[in-house]
Order: structure tokens, then sequence, then C-alpha cells
């Protein structure tokens, strides 16, 4: 199972849309053995959802791979081979790393995850259409990236044709967030909706990211006050901590910023 | 050759302009066609991938990304039912374009449609038209991009290829039933049977010097020939009953031992799917040929060495008689011939009575070796010579006591 950002204790997984929709969009993608996308901007749990979402079939053997920016089609043979077979590449051939991959991923039900996707190139989207292509190999192909992962892999017909299900995240809208953040962590149950909306304008922005920064925060300040619960003091000194120091009139918490 | 030099005698379909619309071909087309897949469809890849057939005379290649010309002679290879390091592990490295040639010419393929073609350099492309027309191939390289396909091939949609490509099979015979099986096989086995003289012999026959031929290599022949297009167990016994009843029926009766499994397995079947599959395996034309002739004869490499075959090496004829060569297994002897009269890399299997000792020592080798690569049981041929020894019959367990009398 996937970890929070910043593995927040007390942390609860939220049926956000973006992860409702990625959780039905792995199923398909793992049943058909076909193509999938999920992008979005960094910080709306794109990865988290995926890798929740595969912990789910447990017949399927996952492989995670992430490369630097533009790499080689040689290195993501190697990288692949080596996440797949646990062997180290070694100074093996591009081609024959290419007919050992061939042979792995046809052995069983797999699921390949790509992360960051956008620092794919030409030649890699083509070398991993080719594995999944191939006649021999039966695996399902997650492309997961960033903001601007799909404007790279949709200038790619032979990815827009391929692409069985795509989602694209977005950040959470002021009513969603008002709905969802109350049952994310025990510092948030009962708040008040307009305490939710203050956050989300200031720290927020709908970016689970930055709420889960916010709330390790908050977390720890409650803590050191002894208190269940955010409240609006707790609130206006993590956001003196997240946004610059802010008098907040006198308060008795005194605020570090967290390890 | 130049592109524009490609152009060559024309296949019998219809072309489509990228929008699917078909439109008249004239009949000087060229034998090389872009099939056009703008969209980059997956439908495509997997509609073309579909059509290889290498028995319907299709090969479909699906080349690696970022090919160079070795690479992609590999691949086509590959696409041949080659092992994935053949040219390596058979020390043919150097010759892989001139085998890539002989066994598109041996398996007598007619359509060759080159996947991903839009990612070829203009150089690789020029050798993969050359090769098509120096291999008699109708190439069918596949555009699969926006951009329009360089000039100066006609273009046709990638649906109408396959529709065409799909009637090109259509038209290939059908695997024969059970019944058509014995037919045939009763058939054969009526003719055989009116060939043998009373004494229980072939006519024309005579007794070979025991130090040339054990008794029986006569009988055993017969029974290859009856039985040696066998491609399933079932399929044997179905041969061998329609054989005797087809002697019964000239009044001669053929006598065989009980047909039990172990009996059975002496026999054959010798080229079913799998074992040519394996044995497709191999690239080098002459090992392949000498493997087949040794599975399919049982002869010591000292007689294979100097057989005679048919033009259509549908036959071959050894000191012990002559013996068939089963449809599915000829691409592969048509390999060596190839490679005969062009002479490319290793030994001649067809060697001239000179050079009779060498040949044999290395055809024995030869054998050995490819029925290692290729995972199948050595035959006798594979066994290196000492001594001198006489030929022994085709499945000597079951010809050694198997006969024809009269009724």
């Amino acid at each position: 199972m996937g970890h929070h950002f910043l593995d927040i204790a007390g942390a609860r997984t939220l049926p956000t849309p973006g992860l409702v929709a990625t959780d039905q969009a792995v199923e398909h993608v793992v049943a058909a053995s076909a193509m999938g996308v999920v992008h979005g901007p960094a910080g709306l749990g794109k990865s988290y959802a995926v890798e929740r979402a595969l912990a789910r079939h447990a017949g399927v053997a996952v492989s995670w791979v992430e490369f630097p920016s533009r790499p080689t089609m040689r290195l993501v043979a190697a990288t692949l081979f080596e996440q797949l077979t646990r062997d180290p590449a070694g100074r093996r051939s591009r081609f024959v790393l290419t007919d050992e991959l061939l042979e792995s991923l046809g052995r069983g039900p797999r699921a390949v995850v790509v992360d960051e996707a956008q620092r794919l190139t030409k030649d890699c989207i083509e070398f991993l259409r080719y594995l999944h292509d191939d006649r021999r190999t039966r695996f399902a192909l997650l492309l997961v990236g960033g903001d601007d992962a799909w404007s790279v892999l949709s200038r790619e017909p032979m990815l827009r044709s391929r692409v069985y299900r795509r989602v694209a995240l977005d950040p959470l809208t002021a009513p969603q967030v008002c709905e969802l953040m109350g049952s994310f962590h025990p510092i948030y149950d009962g708040a008040d909706r307009e305490l939710l909306a203050l956050i989300d304008d200031h720290v927020g922005h709908g970016n689970l990211r930055h709420w889960a920064a916010f709330t390790h925060t908050a977390a720890d300040l409650c803590a050191r006050a002894a208190r269940d619960r955010i409240d609006e003091e707790i609130v206006h000194n993590a956001f003196a901590v997240h946004g610059g120091v802010v008098d907040v009139g006198g308060g008795g918490v005194t605020t570090s910023a967290p390890a | 050759m130049s592109f524009a030099a490609a152009a060559v005698a024309a296949p019998a379909v219809v072309a489509a302009v990228p929008g699917g619309a078909t439109e008249p071909v004239a009949a000087d087309r060229p034998r090389v066609s872009w099939a056009l897949d703008p969209r980059d469809d997956t439908a495509c890849m997997r509609g073309l991938q579909d059509l290889h057939d290498l028995a319907a005379g299709q090969v479909v290649c699906h080349p690696r990304p970022g090919a160079t010309w070795p690479a992609l002679v590999e691949d086509l290879l590959r696409a041949l039912g080659k092992h994935p390091q053949a040219l390596t592990r058979e020390r043919c490295t150097r010759h892989g374009p001139h085998l890539l040639r002989v066994w598109l010419r041996a398996e007598q393929i007619r359509h060759l449609v080159v996947l991903r073609a839009h990612r070829l350099c203009p150089t690789v492309l020029a050798r993969l038209v050359e090769l098509a027309a120096d291999a008699d191939v109708t190439l069918w390289p596949v555009w699969h991009h926006r951009d329009t396909a360089p000039l100066p091939h006609p273009r046709t949609g990638w649906a109408a290829v396959v529709d065409a490509l799909l009637a090109d099979t259509a038209a290939a015979p059908c695997p024969p039933t059970g019944h058509a099986v014995y037919v045939a096989a009763f058939a054969a086995a009526r003719q055989e049977a009116r060939t043998w003289r009373p004494d229980g012999h072939r006519l024309g026959w005579r007794l070979p010097p025991t130090s040339h031929a054990w008794p029986g290599c006569d009988v055993g022949a017969l029974l290859q020939r009856l039985t040696i297009d066998a491609a399933t167990p079932a399929e044997l016994r179905i041969r061998l009953r329609a054989a005797q009843d087809g002697f019964a029926s000239e009044h001669r009766q053929l006598t065989l031992p009980e047909l039990n499994p172990a009996t059975l397995a002496v026999l054959g079947p010798r080229f079913d799917p799998a074992t040519i599959t394996q044995l497709r395996q191999l690239v080098c034309p002459v090992t392949a040929a000498a493997v087949v002739l040794a599975l399919a004869t049982d002869a010591a490499s000292r007689f294979l060495a100097h057989h005679r075959h048919s033009a259509d090496t549908e036959q071959i004829t050894l000191l012990a008689g002559q013996y068939r060569i089963p449809s599915a297994a000829r691409p592969l002897l048509r390999a060596a011939i190839e490679t005969h009269d062009n002479p490319g890399p290793g030994q001649l299997l067809f060697g001239q009575p000179g050079d009779l000792h060498l040949s044999v020592q290395r055809l024995a080798h030869r054998v050995a070796r490819g029925c290692t690569l290729t995972g199948t049981r050595p035959p006798p041929a594979a066994r290196p010579l000492y001594g001198y020894h006489p030929a022994a019959p085709f499945a000597a367990a079951v010809a050694q006591t198997a006969s024809v009398t009269n009724l």
C-alpha cells in the first residue's frame, strides 16, 4: 500500500474524484493488459492512487520505474531489465536486453508503471510501445506523469491511439475540500467548513501534498499545545510556519518548523 | 539498386487511399507498396501481425526500435522462425543478409510486411527494397505516421492491405481431414503394393552386399514413404491402417509388429509441427538440411553425404531406396540447395565423391550440432564414424520385423 506524503500518523485516504477515477482506470487497464495514463500537477496523489489501486491486484507483479530526464533506449531497457529480473544489466546491448525483456514480460500477469513519464523521449516511448505491442508480451503499462506529461505523450500518435484509459487529476475545488478534508486527519474532525476553506485558500489550494504538509505542521502544533483538534489559533500559527512569521495576537502557542 | 529500380512485377491486390477508399491498380504495379497507417492505430498493428503465416508465404516483421541493417536482418530472420541468437551461435553473423535471402526463397515467401518502417533510415529502407527484389518478395513497409510516405512507391491504406493478404491466405489449402488422409494413404499404398515382387522385395531391388545394407532396408524405405507425412500420432495410426488396407486390396499383406505406443514412437511422427518449429530455428541451411535428412531417413552420415534429391525436394534417393521428404520440411532442404548453387557459409552438404571422407565427418558433426541447438533427439547420422557399418533401415526396430507377402 502507498504511503502518504510525509508519512503523517493518523492520516486517512480520501475518496477524491481523482482517486476513484484512478482506481477504476487501473482496474480496467490491468484487466485488459492495456496502456493507461494518469497525469496532473504535482501533489495531487497520482503515484499514491496508482500504488493503492495496484495493491488490490495481488496476483499481478508490479514493476515501478523512473528515469532521469531524456533517457536513452538502452537506459530504459536496462532499468526495466533490472526491475523485472533483479539481475544487473551489465554490459548487455540494448538488443540483447530487449530480447530478455520480451521473455520476462510474457511470463505472467504484470503491470509496469513508469513514473514521471514526461521525461521520456520519442525513442523511449517507441521502445515501450514495441514491448507492449509484441505478440509475446502481455502486461499493463501505466504512464504516470506531471502536468506536462499528457502534452508530451499525446504528441506521439503511437501512444494517443493506444491509451485505453486516461485520468487527468485536477486540484480539489473549494466545495470538495470542505466536504472531504474534514475526514483527512483526526485534527480536522468536526472542523468548521470556513476554517477548512481558509486553510485551502492560504496553503492547500486543493493540492493534497500541500494539505499533507500543513496537516503535519498542524498536528505537531496540536500535540505541543495538547489540543485534539485544530482551531483558528493553531491554523494561524501553522500559516506562520508555512508562509513566514505571522503575528496571531498573543497566542500562547510557540511554533517551530517541523523536523 | 535504387528505390526506383525496385519496381518490377504486379501483385494482384487493390490499392486504397489513406481515407480507406480503393482505387484500381495498374497492371504494372511495383513490388513495393507503402501501407499507410496515419493514425498509428493499434488495430493496424494487431491486424497486420495476425497475418503472419509462414505456410501461406506471408511474413510480418516487427523490427526492434532503432534497428540498424544488421539488427533488421536479425529481426527478419526471427520472423522466419530463426532463433534470436541464431546468427551468433551458428557463427554466421557475416552472412546474415545472404542467409536471409536464401531463407526467403526457400520458404517461398510472397509477401513481406515490415511494421514501423517509417522509423527506418533511408539507407536501411533501400537495402530492404533491394533484398525484396532479390528474393522475389512483395514488400509492404508500413508507414505509421501522419506525414506522407516517401515516393516513389505507391501508397495503400492498411485496411486494404489486410484484406488483400487475407484473401491470399484464404486461397491456401486447408489441412486434410482424417478421412482425406486415409484416402490418400490408401491410394499411395496401392501404388506401392503393385511394385512389390512375390519374393517380398520391391521391383528392381537387388540384394545388396551385406557390407552395404542390412536386410529390411527396402521395407524400411517403404514404411518411411508411407508414414513420414504424419504430423500427429493419430495421423500415423491412420496412415498405417490405410497402408495395410491398400496392400490388402492388391492381394499383398503388409505385416507389421504390434502397434503399441513404443512401436509407434519408433516410426514417428518425425516432423510434427513442434519439431518443424524447432528445426526452423537453425539459420545455417546446411545444418538444417542435414538434420532433416538424418531425421527423415535414419541413415548414417556416410550414406547421407552422397544422396540424390529430386528437383522439387519431394524425394531423396539413398543406397537403401527412395525416401520421401514431408512438405513442411522441404523448405529446409530447399535452403541448402540454394546455398549449394550459390555457396554461402560452411561446408557443402552435397559434396562430391572426391571429398567424401571429410564431408561425412563434417556432416555427422553438423547433424549432432543441429540436434543440440534445436533440442531434438540425435538420429544415427549424428554419431561419429568409427569403423565401417552397413546401412541400417529406417525405424530399424519396426522395419526388421515387418514384411510384404502375397495373400
